[in-house]
């Protein structure tokens, strides 16, 4: 899901919706049963609020590994609903027109619009609508239906809510796979397509530390530092029982795909490690190399690792695109890059992480 | 007809950033990303510090050995690539001279006034464009998204 530069939209009245939404949702809560679980994301206590047990699975089984006891005052608040528990009220925005978000070719998957602190993101594809309250902390996810939620949102929910929340703490959600050592670890990067999943999962498969393939958390620091998001993974079936037959037993323990791949849940492995963050000391960019056997790494400079890293991270999640290009290359700058070419001996993937991992010191 | 003389990055959905002596831009409005090489990464400089046309020949001059090609024609090209890409728009204003301009990229490495003038030129990927020419808004009703039209499917594949 991607959102382009906002929309000429009639402003000033989506504070007042997530409002009335949530207002909706607290009148509403008796008859739904919410149901409330804690997680911890980057060290902090994130409160999720379910509008009955619909919504449960597909908003959480993904932050499964990050579940955390309750506690006092989270860091961020994020109420969960479909329709069948809460009615949304009339939008407050006009239908857009014009090229810029209008019926034609240059309309956009997703709308972006912000309100004085409050963002909000309306998938159109599903449809989904995220909220997010910076002066509060307070989120609002709702759905038309908690049983149509795509496998992306399975996979990787309320990500445009964490997005935001994360800004105010000065982190970055980006498009990558992150596995290393607890002592220090790699970004993975790249478009869709470049391997980020299969180099993760080798390295899962092969014992070392695994925070994502596809989102995590990027935290300024020196070094950076990086935060698992999701336990989720995606890649096509006949792939995972070819190349890694070892997590040949996740296959069909997931319940969704997503373009062709399976969306699966790593945490269903008997022996994963699934940390909770490290220290950034290398970005490898995953290349496909057709006809090539072992793993292999090239180093290129930090521009390389803005380049697989910066657009798709920017493009696919709503807002803050001048400041998010600026940190991120702030945060590569340093960190030493490699192409890693990803041959027919996938099992040869995780030695080749750990040699960059030791060339990075 | 002469060019205008002066450009200006379109700010509303293009950003930008350099690394050493690359310039990484991306257009926010059709998903594109570019990696501009030495010689495009100072124009790119020389345009957000709002400098005119015959100030950025000026700097390539005297940056660059130009005794085998001078630089302002491959200039102007490389400008109305720009504009084809909808990366910056003729017109603008000089910098004031006091108060904060634009952050200037730092000198690029091919700078080296002994190097021989390479014309400017960039790589431009498209591989996120997909992502953003979904068409999204035909369940609409007059009154608003999310409120759907009755009898339309909630979602589309």
């Amino acid at each position: 899901m991607t959102a382009g530069p906002e929309p000429a939209l009639r402003r000033g009245r989506v504070a007042a919706y997530l409002d009335e939404l949530q207002a909706r949702f607290d009148a509403g809560a008796g008859r739904a049963g919410v149901v409330d679980r804690h997680y911890r994301i980057g060290g902090r206590l994130v409160r999720l609020r379910l509008a009955g047990p619909a919504v449960v699975h597909p908003f959480t089984r993904a932050l499964a590994h990050l579940a955390a006891d309750a506690g006092p005052d989270p860091s961020l608040t994020v109420r969960v609903a479909d329709a069948t528990a809460v009615a949304p009220p009339p939008s407050p925005w006009a239908r857009p027109g014009g090229p810029a978000g209008g019926d034609g070719a240059d309309g956009k998957p997703a709308l972006h619009v912000r309100d004085g602190s409050v963002e909000a993101l309306f998938q159109l594809d599903y449809p989904a609508i995220s909220l997010y309250d910076r002066a509060a902390r307070a989120g609002f996810f709702w759905t038309a239906s908690a049983a149509a939620v795509p496998s992306y949102e399975l996979g990787s929910p309320l990500r445009a809510i964490f997005h935001w929340w994360g800004l105010g703490e000065g982190w970055h959600v980006v498009h990558a796979g992150a596995v290393g050592r607890d002592d220090g670890g790699a970004l993975l990067v790249g478009k869709a397509g470049s391997g980020k999943s299969t180099a993760a999962l080798a390295c899962l498969a092969a014992g070392l530390a695994y925070l994502g393939d596809n989102d995590a958390v990027l935290a300024p620091g020196t070094p950076p530092r990086v935060h698992g998001l999701y336990c989720a993974a995606k890649l096509e079936e006949a792939h995972l029982r070819r190349r890694l037959p070892a997590l040949s037993p996740l296959v069909g323990s997931g319940d969704a795909r997503h373009r062709g791949k399976e969306v699966f849940f790593v945490d269903d492995a008997a022996g994963v490690r699934l940390t909770g963050g490290f220290p950034l000391r290398a970005v490898l960019i995953p290349r496909i190399a057709a006809g090539a056997g072992t793993a292999a790494l090239r180093r290129v400079p930090p521009s390389a690792a803005v380049v697989a890293l910066a657009p798709s991270t920017l493009l696919a999640l709503p807002g803050a695109h001048r400041e998010r290009l600026r940190d991120l290359v702030s945060m590569l700058r340093g960190v030493p890059a490699w192409v890693l070419e990803v041959g027919e001996d996938v099992a040869s993937i995780p030695a080749a992480v750990e040699r960059a991992l030791e060339a990075a010191g | 007809m002469s060019q205008p003389e002066r450009y200006a990055i379109d700010e509303q959905t293009v950003v930008s950033e350099t690394v050493d002596d690359e310039a990484i831009v991306v257009n926010l409005a059709n998903g594109y990303y570019y990696s501009f090489d030495p010689t495009a990464t100072v124009v790119w400089s020389a345009v957000q510090a709002r400098r005119s046309v015959a100030e950025m020949v000026a700097e390539l001059r005297g940056r660059y050995d130009c005794a085998a090609l001078d630089p302002e024609a491959p200039l102007r090209r490389f400008l109305s690539a720009l504009i084809d890409e909808r990366l910056i728009v003729p017109g603008g204003e000089a910098a004031a001279p006091a108060g904060p301009g634009p952050r200037a990229a730092a000198p690029a490495s091919g700078s080296d006034p002994r190097a021989p003038f390479q014309p400017p030129a960039f790589q431009r990927f498209t591989d996120m464009h997909a992502f953003l020419l979904v068409d999204p808004i035909h369940e609409v009703d007059e009154t608003g998204w999310p409120n759907l039209p009755p009898g339309s499917s909630a979602g589309r594949a």
